[in-house]
């Protein structure tokens, strides 16, 4: 029933009319099933550390690296994503966006190239910068206590030049044109 | 290095066309139905499903594949690129202890 009420645009009437109950019940069904699958599983969407040990890190390290990649430390890739939403009555500045125009919330994700989301955070308020979020996520305490290799050296993320460079994030140069040094 | 980090953009389309009520904007109201769970929900559900389905990302990274791997996960897919088979049901879903 969750999964109907996320895949496409469902009214709640519709949902009336496909599983036969009323739809406040399914709305307070769906809604409950979503905090009940949150509150079991939100630690996978934190940094799982038991899954991603470091022999699992230096694994996607190297398949980042065969893909012709310059960096061979780099185990995952950071973004934030805006999601429009509906203009809210109060305080909408606080979730306008003013550079890409539109209401709405920010999420951060790290991505694994097995395509696990390996973490999000969020939602904030869209207004905030991604290298706030960054901070804000408390990411970079996170990985300082587990993104390393085996051998004890660090593993970065990979974001885009909105966030920085320290031991474990690392970003490109900012710049359509990237000067030859830079490029080395 | 730009070639590699789109694949977090697509992750964040493939989210969307799985659960496309998320990006129907006026439907999604801030305080008036929980749309940040929604989404952080959704995003859980899209991991079972990559576990589940191998798609588009694992693949990408799997194309010729043939180091030396540091641990064989599983020696049982032989003919899959061992080194980025996501993890099954079972492994991505446990408990904290």
């Amino acid at each position: 029933m969750l999964l109907a009420r996320l895949a496409w645009p469902h009214r709640l009437s519709d949902m009336h009319l496909q599983f036969g109950w009323k739809p406040e019940r399914v709305s307070r069904i769906t809604n409950t099933l979503l905090h009940f699958i949150f509150d079991r599983w939100k630690h996978l969407l934190h940094f799982d550390s038991e899954r991603l040990t470091p022999e699992r890190l230096a694994m996607y390290s190297i398949a980042i690296k065969e893909k012709n990649a310059p960096l061979d430390t780099c185990w995952g890739f950071v973004d934030g994503t805006l999601r429009p939403i509906a203009r809210p009555i109060y305080g909408q500045e606080s979730v306008y966006n003013g550079w890409k125009r539109m209401h709405c919330l920010k999420y951060q994700a790290i991505i694994a190239p097995d395509g696990i989301i390996s973490h999000l955070y969020g939602p904030v308020e869209g207004r905030i910068h991604d290298s706030a979020v960054w901070t804000k996520s408390g990411m970079s305490e996170i990985l300082d206590a587990h993104a390393y290799a085996p051998d004890g050296s660090p593993l970065q993320v990979y974001g885009d030049p909105a966030y920085g460079i320290n031991e474990h994030l690392i970003s490109p140069f900012g710049g359509a044109f990237i000067s030859y040094h830079e490029r080395e | 290095m730009s070639r590699v980090r789109i694949v977090v953009e697509w992750c964040f389309k493939e989210v969307l066309q799985l659960f496309s009520a998320l990006d129907f904007t006026r439907t999604q109201r801030l305080l008036v139905s929980p749309i940040g769970l929604q989404y952080s929900v959704s995003v859980l559900l899209y991991n079972a499903h990559v576990c589940l389905h191998n798609p588009q990302i694992p693949q990408y990274f799997a194309q010729d594949n043939h180091l030396d791997l540091p641990i064989p996960l599983d020696e049982s897919a032989e003919d899959q690129p061992v080194l980025l088979k996501p993890p099954t049901l079972e492994e991505y879903f446990h408990f904290q202890n």
